[in-house]
């Protein structure tokens, strides 16, 4: 029978598919979930990674490096201080520093986060490889123009030339607006799944000159009409954090040290890539916890095929007591229940595979929307392929119980069921 | 395997001295002498407990007899291999149980092709290539009496008595040694019991296929050739 093997099982388990069929969806369905949480934790990964992709060095003034991270990278929480311009001057003059992009935070737009930066951080913080890619317009040229994120012009629905007005501080609903000092959207950010698709960015003097009449947090009379040559001239007092560029990748380390030991100031230098790893080791926890939970899930689905399996058993000892007397031997009758299965386990990773891809397809713009989270790969990867490879010999092993219980069971009955 | 093709052995059956206990102390099954040639019928009574799945099970070469010897189809079953004791079943016997014959999943001419599976032999002799097989399958349907408008349905959509039919034509298909019916009419009325037993008797003659059946059933003794009990097979021998 040996050929015939697989269609017999086949026959027999579409014989039996009403019950067959469910303990095959819920094996399907933990598979699926399995599967989307492994993408899913991969895709945020790689998304953090890429955000910072090309930045050495990251410098704010002192605190905790995650904490740094944080608001600098991801624009999370607020820097509890600033540094000043003269660190930030050395900072950039230092011979072994490539390039600086300093950040100015501390104003928002209808909860999203104005960064006040310079025209290079469009070319180094580009979310990828190299430089951003403008999907309208170009960086800012005046002083009072914006470049505003893909998410930001979707969601708001802005598009080149649209005036808007910053608010004071980052809470959602502001009551300090700088309604005086209007901007012009001047470009639009392709979209890249990082942060960057969250931001509004403006020139460093833009921040500058809206902030001029403003003291401990208030305004105070209104904005004096500068011309752009004096608005160009206006200088940072200070900034909240600095992305740094070394000249040569192996004096990343020394120049940490020196960020870290610097005299005029407390300083915080961070690695991205350590840092990062840092802020895995904190959401590891729950990271882990979800992956137990759906292993965990996906054992239990296994458990349901097995006690479905072993539950017929006992009607079908008439079934495999007819194979001997035809011939059969126990060994056939062990191979027989291996290979069904085995073509369950088949079947359920095969519709798992298909409805995770489905399930992503689905919650990708809401994964977007919600967390910011891009997935750029929706496929299954090689990772995806070990999983399923992993589960198909969890289900082999978990097909033998059954195989050899029925193989004890035959030489016992032979060819006959009396009981 | 040049065992299994002995098929122009005289004896189909030959049991000897035969016992077989789990307990030493306590034997289930005893006979003496027993013996059938190919083409020969023997109606076997017995009471329940008398031991006929046991012989079943020793003739089919799934028990093994603490003493004596057990020839099918001129071959020594002790002398198989457990592999090859399946095989040997597969390419000598056909079974008729006393119901629950058929695999619930298989059409009705699947189920009479299933022995072929196991048996190459079987399978030779009962044609050259899948359709002729199917006709040779088709063939002894009717020649059991089952109408060829039964021949594609589900088994479990047959009356018992149509099941046995089917149950009879796998028996007998390829052509093996020995039939083993084990009470294959307690179903049936007595109109069907004797239209079955009368047509399973005819195709096995045709076959020259030996038929020994358990039966509970006077009725049928005039049927057979022969005739004996299972308590009498240990203890007339005993006696003599």
């Amino acid at each position: 029978m040996r050929g015939g093997l697989t269609g017999f099982a086949l026959r027999s388990l579409w014989n039996r598919r009403g019950s067959v069929l469910l303990s095959v969806l819920t094996l399907a369905i933990t598979v699926a979930l399995l599967l989307m949480v492994e993408r899913v934790r991969m895709e945020t990964r790689e998304g953090f990674l890429r955000s910072v992709s090309g930045v050495d060095l990251i410098v704010g003034a002192r605190g905790h490096p995650v904490q740094l991270l944080l608001y600098s990278v991801f624009r999370l929480g607020d820097a509890t201080n600033n540094l000043s311009w003269e660190s930030y001057q050395a900072l950039a003059e230092h011979p072994q520093v490539g390039w600086t992009v300093p950040i100015s935070l501390g104003d928002s737009h209808r909860g999203y986060r104005v960064v006040g930066t310079t025209a290079e951080y469009f070319a180094r913080l580009g979310g990828g490889d190299g430089a951003a890619e403008f999907s309208a317009g170009g960086a800012f040229g005046e002083t009072f123009e914006a470049v505003i994120g893909a998410e930001v012009a979707r969601r708001l629905n802005y598009s080149v030339g649209t005036a808007i007005e910053l608010a004071h501080g980052t809470g959602r609903i502001n009551l300090h607006n700088h309604d005086d000092r209007p901007f012009r959207v001047s470009g639009i950010l392709a979209p890249t799944g990082t942060p960057l698709d969250q931001g509004i960015y403006v020139s460093l003097q833009a921040i500058e000159a809206i902030h001029l009449n403003w003291r401990s947090g208030t305004r105070i009379g209104s904005a004096p009409d500068l011309d752009e040559a004096q608005l160009a001239a206006l200088q940072p007092r200070s900034i909240t954090a600095v992305f740094v560029g070394a000249q040569r990748r192996a004096a990343v380390f020394s120049l940490q040290r020196m960020v870290n030991g610097y005299r005029a100031e407390p300083l915080t230098g961070l690695l991205p890539g350590v840092t990062m790893q840092q802020l895995w080791q904190l959401t590891g926890g729950a990271e882990t916890a979800l992956r137990f939970a759906s292993y965990a899930l996906v054992g239990c689905a296994l458990m349901v095929l097995l006690s479905g399996l072993l539950s017929t058993l006992n009607e079908r000892r008439r079934e495999m007591a007819l194979l001997r007397a035809v011939g059969a031997g126990a060994r056939h009758v062990f191979a027989l229940l291996l290979v069904e299965a085995l073509l369950l386990v088949l079947l359920a990773l095969l519709l798992g595979l298909l409805l995770a891809i489905v399930g992503l397809l689905l919650a990708t713009p809401w994964l977007h929307a919600q967390f910011g989270i891009q997935l750029r790969e929706i496929w299954p990867g090689m990772t995806e392929m070990q999983v399923l490879l992993g589960l198909l010999l969890s289900g082999a092993l978990v097909g033998l119980i059954p195989a050899i219980t029925a193989y004890r069971r035959t030489l016992l009955d032979g060819l006959t069921v009396d009981r | 395997m040049e065992a299994a093709t002995a098929h122009n052995e005289q004896h189909a059956l030959a049991l000897d001295q035969l016992r077989f206990g789990w307990d030493p102390a306590s034997t289930l099954l005893h006979i003496n002498q027993l013996s059938l040639e190919r083409g020969q019928t023997l109606l076997l009574s017995g009471p329940s407990g008398s031991g006929k799945s046991t012989l079943l099970n020793l003739i089919g070469g799934v028990l093994q007899p603490r003493s004596g010897s057990i020839i099918v189809a001129g071959q020594t079953l002790s002398s198989l291999s457990t592999r090859q004791r399946d095989r040997f079943r597969a390419e000598n016997l056909g079974i008729i149980f006393q119901q629950f014959n058929l695999l619930p999943f298989l059409s009705v001419v699947d189920n009479v092709l299933l022995p072929l599976q196991f048996a190459p032999q079987r399978r030779a002799a009962s044609g050259d290539n899948p359709t002729q097989r199917r006709q040779r399958a088709e063939y002894l349907l009717d020649a059991l009496g089952l109408q060829a408008e039964h021949w594609q349905r589900p088994s479990h959509r047959l009356s018992v008595g149509q099941q046995q039919r089917v149950a009879a034509a796998r028996a007998l298909i390829g052509a093996p040694a020995l039939l083993l019916a084990d009470e294959p009419t307690s179903a049936l009325d007595p109109v069907n019991r004797d239209r079955f037993v009368d047509l399973l008797l005819a195709e096995a003659n045709s076959s020259a296929c030996a038929v020994l059946m358990v039966s509970h059933d006077p009725a049928l003794a005039d049927r057979f050739a022969d005739q004996a009990s299972l308590l009498d097979l240990g203890s007339t021998a005993q006696a003599a």
